[in-house]
């Protein structure tokens, strides 16, 4: 190889120089929510074949999963029919509940706080090679009206942003990364926190709050949402409950471990909030 | 045709990573398939040859999910480097010491990037690492080697001819 290079040195150099040439222009030239276009056209080759290869998997491992469970889904028949028999019960109650709510707030004329949001949903087709991070890549980009720092959710609650984009991709970056912080609040004390993700000694999917007062009133089974602060996420998504409170090493403060409400490791569609790149003003 | 076979190759591996490899997870840990071809292909080939692809393999990841680039790129140059090294000088050209490279090379890289997370103050539990997340993959791709050395091995036997 060196003989190589003695011989041709012009032609390696020029090759070297081009290429050079094209990484500098194409990590410096990144367009203001967007990915460098290098990084976007190999994202847009890859993107159908991961989408073909997640495929494929997914019904191979379907298959497997159905012959596996075929054997405890008697059990959870009876086990699921006893639960809706319940929740119907359940449900008569509410619903009283709910018509007196109404009435209540028609008398005291509080607007209902509607929470619609404009949401693309999105299938996960890659995830990030390695055991250090939990992102993944979506089949969603700004082709479909999304944009960076986009927050993402799913039915059980939020999975993370997308910190990077491309016109049929994105990037997500989740909140049990260990590099990941969000905002959030407790709604039973009105308490103001931050939930970090971490790798834990027990088990490898749970976030943290750390430097929580000592005198707080958290309590095992608080749920935790967004708090809307710093413009990453919208306020009253739901992050998830804590699991268990330590005391930290100084004595002063506590570490609490919070359960995600979801499931990050089953995790395959989410749904992507679009804000028409409102969501990086605060970034 | 080298070329061809090596870019099928890189390409096939990391399509695998991304899209199977967490399926095949043991105690939630997933091998890592492109170190595991990088160690193969520079026993197969050479030193020089498996820097060169530790580079490219290295940019491939900093292009599509670095964010800080050249971090995957200088993992994976020195990890072809340092293979090149060790079977270029002390290490026979055989499956099993092929497995042993690639688990001792999995530990140094797991050891980077635990310095690297403490030096961006993020947070992790060292002996957690170590235990539930280096040591295992180390072992899931030592054993993946195996069988993999043996068909890369065979597919430049047969279709590379230098």
């Amino acid at each position: 190889m060196f003989r190589f290079i003695k011989q041709h040195y012009i032609t390696v150099l020029i090759v070297a120089v081009i290429v050079l040439a094209v990484l500098a222009a194409a990590f410096a030239g990144k367009k203001e929510g967007k990915t460098n276009f290098v990084a976007d056209a190999a994202g847009i080759v890859l993107t159908p074949l991961q989408g073909s290869f997640h495929w494929v998997f997914d019904n191979i491992s379907g298959i497997f999963q159905y012959i596996g469970d075929i054997r405890t889904n008697a059990q959870d028949n009876e086990a699921l029919t006893h639960r809706v028999q319940e929740l119907e019960s359940e449900l008569v109650e509410f619903e009283d509940l709910r018509m007196e709510n109404d009435r209540l707030r028609s008398l005291l004329d509080l607007k209902e706080r509607q929470r619609e949001y404009d949401t693309v949903g999105a299938e996960i087709i890659a995830k990030e090679p390695g055991n250090w991070f939990t992102n993944f890549t979506i089949d969603k980009g700004t082709m479909d009206g999304l944009s960076q720092s986009d927050p993402v959710i799913n039915t059980s609650g939020l999975v993370g942003y997308i910190y990077d984009i491309g016109t049929t991709w994105a990037k997500v970056s989740t909140i049990v990364a260990p590099t990941s912080s969000t905002g959030a609040v407790l709604p039973r004390t009105g308490e103001e926190v931050v939930v970090d993700g971490i790798q834990d000694q027990k088990s490898s999917i749970l976030c943290k709050m750390s430097y929580v007062p000592k005198d707080s009133n958290i309590m095992v089974g608080d749920t935790i949402e967004t708090s809307g602060l710093g413009g990453m996420y919208p306020k009253g998504l739901y992050i998830g409950r804590v699991k268990e409170i330590q005391n930290s090493q100084d004595g002063l403060t506590r570490d609490v471990l919070v359960e995600p409400a979801v499931d990050f490791k089953r995790l395959r569609e989410v749904l992507v909030i679009r804000s028409g790149g409102a969501g990086s003003e605060g970034r | 045709m080298g070329i061809l076979l090596t870019t099928i190759i890189v390409l096939l591996s990391y399509l695998l990573q991304t899209t199977f490899a967490f399926r095949i997870a043991i105690f939630d840990v997933t091998p890592n398939l492109l170190l595991c071809v990088l160690v193969c292909y520079t026993v197969c080939r050479s030193k020089e040859k498996g820097l060169f692809l530790g580079f490219i393999i290295g940019m491939l990841l900093d292009l599509l999910w670095g964010r800080s680039f050249g971090l995957y790129t200088i993992a994976y140059l020195c990890i072809g480097a340092l293979c090149g090294l060790a079977f270029d000088n002390f290490l026979s050209h055989n499956v099993f010491t092929c497995a042993l490279a690639s688990f001792a090379l999995t530990i140094l890289y797991g050891f980077g990037t635990q310095v690297l997370m403490f030096l961006t103050h993020t947070s992790f539990a060292f002996s957690y690492s170590f235990l539930r997340i280096i040591l295992p993959e180390a072992v899931y791709n030592g054993l993946l080697t195996l069988p993999l050395y043996i068909v890369i091995n065979n597919l430049y036997a047969k279709f590379v001819t230098d």
